[in-house]
């Protein structure tokens, strides 16, 4: 089949025991393909090819074509597609729930660190780096960082709270790919979340960047209090013509480890992937969100053919994503997990690709109850990490899934005002006028 | 003998993550549902079947190749 007029073009693509992964720079996307497409695409027979086309080896692990069996430990990619470089722990805004603890005198990776980390990252084939910190845009070499990413063939991302930015900043900032600016709440509803008046800073930078280019979103982290201002956010997002909301899970890492009460409540969990839905119909804009509420949409039932097909996952530690720390330690996640190696020593990251990441690759294959029963969890995976270390347990199923707490409930009788089990709704969304 | 073409595209995501936390859910993607996914992988493989059929770049057995030949497909985005 032929359809002409219409081109994809491919920036870059990579070997992958399945086949490989193709990267297109018109539409912006990663492509996970066979073995075939990978020759037709011109790819020569890779070494990662083992076994036959159709053989287990060859098939993409956690897709609906080969959902993960119990006891069967997932084949990570060769490297991760995208990379969360923390530049720096560097930042004199002071959020109340940061999860890297940044203050102004942070610890910071230098220039040089940062070139040789993002080097390293492209000759492994990563795609993607997202940079932030602390503030990245207080680091003045920071658009050297994204200029040195991008000629070594990575897109470099960025995540601000814009406090601080220039129009002249604003205009450099065309070097990204994808910008957020962070928004937790419009107005007071941003300082009851962060802890002190910077909207008006955010929605400036936010109009700054718009002015220079498309790509430019909102992220906005959910907690207990945020909750209930999404839609404003959403809003925000329609009338400024950004690209994307994201909605990121509060975590209680960092400063934000005191605040386990910000946490949503069981209501709330249930309540964001239709709310996701209703601000996306309503505002017409596309809205994320992050690996960490995996359990709140799986809770749902959607297609697991659609999400395996659109790379809906939990918790991809150690697989699709990796970070690098200020101080240069190559983790699975920028929240949780031990480090895994030095990454400003050349050769480290490749070298303990291959075998490390353990504690998060092998979750599926050892999940307790009522994980190790879920239809979803090749594609949950148990759900996010970080906040199952921050309850005290790095191993244990998600405590926010509401299936773990139903099961927690019919199997220990907790019970709190916060554990209302409800059955999701199957009925169509809500009519929202527009 | 299956009717599905051979190259075919398992997995697409869309757009760029700038996140400390991994894109997780598309909203916008997964509400379409599965027969709106089956449909736009057998387009996107029809495409790059397409695409694959001009010369490609060619890269040492392992190592990725750019479609300007470079190896490593080093290339601004």
């Amino acid at each position: 089949m032929k359809l002409p007029g219409i081109g994809l073009a491919i920036s870059r693509k990579r070997a992958e025991a399945f086949g490989g992964i193709v990267e297109l720079r018109w539409p912006r996307a990663l492509l996970h393909v066979d073995r075939e497409m990978m020759r037709r695409l011109g790819e020569p027979e890779s070494p990662l090819w083992i076994g036959a086309d159709d053989s287990r080896e060859a098939q993409l692990d956690g897709s609906l074509d080969a959902p993960l069996d119990a006891g069967t430990i997932a084949q990570p990619l060769s490297a991760p597609t995208e990379v969360h470089v923390v530049l720096s722990r560097r930042c004199s805004a002071g959020c109340t729930g940061c999860y890297v603890d940044a203050t102004p005198q942070g610890a910071a990776l230098s220039l040089d660190e940062a070139r040789r980390i993002l080097t390293e990252l492209s000759q492994m084939g990563v795609f993607h780096v997202a940079l932030g910190g602390g503030e990245a845009i207080d680091l003045d070499y920071l658009f050297a960082v994204a200029a040195h990413a991008s000629s070594v063939g990575i897109i470099p991302n960025l995540t601000t709270s814009g406090l601080g930015l220039t129009p002249e900043m604003a205009e450099r900032c065309r070097a990204f790919g994808q910008i957020n600016v962070s928004i937790d709440g419009i107005g007071d509803g941003y300082q009851r979340a962060r802890g002190f008046d910077g909207y008006r800073h955010a929605e400036r930078a936010l109009r700054l960047l718009r002015a220079v280019k498309k790509e430019v979103g909102v992220n906005c982290v959910v907690s207990r209090s945020s909750f209930d201002g999404l839609g404003d956010v959403a809003r925000l997002v329609r009338e400024l013509k950004l690209n994307e909301l994201e909605l990121l899970r509060f975590k209680p890492v960092g400063r934000g480890a005191h605040a386990l009460g910000e946490e949503l409540t069981l209501a709330q969990s249930q309540a964001i992937y239709p709310l996701a839905q209703k601000l996306m119909l309503r505002h017409r804009i596309r809205v994320k969100l992050d690996c960490s509420f995996a359990p709140m949409v799986f809770w749902h039932k959607p297609s697991a053919a659609a999400a395996a097909f659109f790379g809906v996952q939990g918790c991809v530690a150690g697989d699709v994503l990796a970070a690098v720390s200020p101080e240069g330690q190559l983790m699975g996640c920028s929240f949780a997990g031990k480090p895994e190696a030095d990454a400003r020593v050349p050769g480290e990251m490749r070298a303990h690709w291959r075998d490390g990441f353990k504690e998060f690759r092998e979750f599926a294959s050892r999940a307790p109850a009522p994980c190790s029963s879920c239809d979803y969890l090749h594609l949950c995976r148990g759900g996010c990490r970080a906040v199952s270390n921050a309850h005290g347990d790095f191993h244990a199923p998600d405590p926010g899934c509401p299936t773990v707490i139903a099961h927690r409930i019919a199997h220990r009788g907790i019970v709190s005002d916060q554990h209302e089990v409800r059955a999701p709704s199957r009925r169509s969304l809500p009519v929202v006028p527009s | 003998m299956s009717l599905l073409p051979r190259g075919r595209v398992l997995r697409a995501t869309f757009g760029c993550n700038p996140n400390s936390s991994s894109l997780g859910v598309d909203v916008t993607f997964l509400l379409f549902g599965a027969t709106f996914a089956s449909a736009l992988a057998l387009a996107l493989g029809a495409l790059l079947r397409d695409r694959g059929a001009a010369p490609a770049g060619v890269a040492p057995a392992g190592e990725s190749s750019g479609e300007d030949g470079s190896v490593d497909g080093k290339q601004t985005p």
